[in-house]
């Protein structure tokens, strides 16, 4: 018996395949997926399917360069290749040469009816999203125990948030079980404390994430209690998940950042608040001060010493008045002084010699009736001006 | 008093200070209160650790 190498043995397959002539430029139909478009080669590899069967498939630079559309994941095509064997690896896989839109893949016709579907029955509608806690204490992670979703999420949470807790419901993400799992994990964080839900998945083909565009999944995530932030993908994917979630993240980091506050704003928030409740403080004992001041000043007019200090007003006020009456009583006094001295000074008997009247004295007596004098007697006669002694000759009634 | 309970009421005095329709005696109660809940909420954030707690097993 002859032994081969495994060499010999894929040599001679593909020799047998290459033979065949019915395997060289014929037209398959069927589904693109695991699309890569390699950069540096510019060769195209892709998975070339349908409900049943996978076959690989490579298109060469030189190919691909004409291709008018850029092919991606879910999109049904039909191409022109031919079948030949990798002998490095044992597989044989379609040459393609050429590619051609087959109408929308089925996988984004089955996408769009759903999306449709729930859209009428107002699954995507805004008034059923629930608003996101500000400070969640605790916060569910829906998705693998093992992908970098998880890892991601813990990472951006414990940076942003170490004050919260995280629970994680493990689900099956990707494969025919994915759906009811995903599901499954939604259901069973709604008998938890969690204040907001993440569901998450990380990158992958239309396939990978269509667990994500099933109709258990949009239920589950349609029913639940507490929020929910889904986060399935990059940024430019869009599951029925993201419709139906009360928040959709580009990427499971972004949905740890939606889900929580970041520590750094929380310590800024407090001082805030701080210096917020000190100048209110502070303007309230403003704002009683003013008012004891106030009513200290409507006191004081009250007080003994505010009358004294009227009082006191009204004295001087009384002085001033005295002192003025005063002042006008004595220009009076004087002017009758002055009118009295000039009246007395016209009864000066001087005077009144002065006109021609004499003052007759007898023995230093004066004489005003005939009645004192005698015949003989000597009398003394002062003039207004000089005097006599004279001797008294006749006494007459 | 639990961190998030804490930021909730103090969010709720700073609101009623700001108020100012409050006695004195009650103002500085609710500052002295609010600078307490400020203190405790910032030393809690400091010593925190994230939690991981898992359920089930898909």
């Amino acid at each position: 018996m002859v032994v081969y190498t495994v060499s010999q043995l894929n040599k001679y397959i593909s020799f047998k395949i290459k033979e065949d002539e019915k395997l060289k430029g014929i037209i398959i139909k069927g589904e693109i997926s695991n699309f890569t478009h390699h950069l540096r080669s510019g060769h195209f590899y892709f998975t070339l399917k349908d409900n049943e069967s996978s076959i690989k498939a490579v298109m060469f630079k030189s190919f691909a360069s004409t291709v008018k559309f850029m092919p991606e994941d879910g999109m049904s095509v039909i191409v022109l290749a031919s079948v030949s064997v990798y002998e490095r690896d044992g597989i044989y896989q379609l040459y393609v040469t050429d590619i051609q839109p087959d109408g929308v893949g089925k996988l984004y016709t089955a996408f769009e009816q759903l999306k449709d579907k729930l859209l009428k029955l107002g699954m995507f509608d805004e008034s059923h999203k629930l608003p996101l806690p500000s400070y969640p204490k605790k916060i569910g992670v829906v998705t693998s125990k093992t992908g970098a979703a998880l890892q991601d999420i813990i990472n951006v949470l414990s940076r942003r948030y170490p004050i919260g807790e995280v629970v994680v419901f493990p689900a099956i993400v990707q494969g025919e079980t994915a759906p009811q799992s995903i599901s499954d994990a939604i259901t069973k964080a709604q008998d938890s404390d969690c204040n907001v839900l993440i569901v998450a998945r990380g990158g992958g083909s239309l396939e990978d994430l269509n667990a994500f565009n099933t109709e258990i999944v949009a239920y589950a995530v349609y029913n639940s209690r507490i929020p929910i932030i889904s986060a399935v993908g990059h940024e430019t994917d869009y599951t029925i998940a993201d419709f139906v979630a009360d928040m959709r993240a580009p990427t499971p980091s972004a949905a740890a950042e939606i889900a929580v506050p970041d520590i750094e704003q929380i310590i800024l928030n407090l001082e805030f608040y701080r210096k917020r409740m000190l100048s209110a403080l502070t303007k309230v004992l403003n704002m009683k001060y003013n008012r004891v001041a106030e009513l200290t000043s409507k006191l004081q007019s009250y007080s003994l010493e505010y009358k004294l200090n009227i009082y006191e007003e009204k004295l001087a006020a009384l002085d001033k008045r005295l002192a003025s009456a005063m002042e006008r009583k004595y220009i009076l006094c004087e002017s009758i002084f002055n009118r009295k001295i000039t009246e007395l000074d016209g009864l000066n008997p001087l005077k009144i010699l002065s006109r021609g009247y004499s003052v007759v004295y007898k023995d230093k007596n004066l004489i005003y009736s005939s009645e004192q004098l005698q015949e003989n007697d000597i009398i003394r006669v002062n003039l207004g001006k000089g005097k006599f002694t004279a001797r008294v000759i006749n006494v007459e009634e | 008093m639990q961190f998030e309970e804490g930021i909730k009421k103090l969010e709720e005095i700073v609101k009623a200070l700001e108020s100012g329709d409050l006695t004195l005696e009650k103002s500085v109660e609710l500052y002295s209160e609010g600078m307490k809940i400020s203190a405790d909420c910032k030393k809690e954030l400091e010593n925190a650790k994230l939690k991981v707690d898992e359920k089930g097993n898909a």
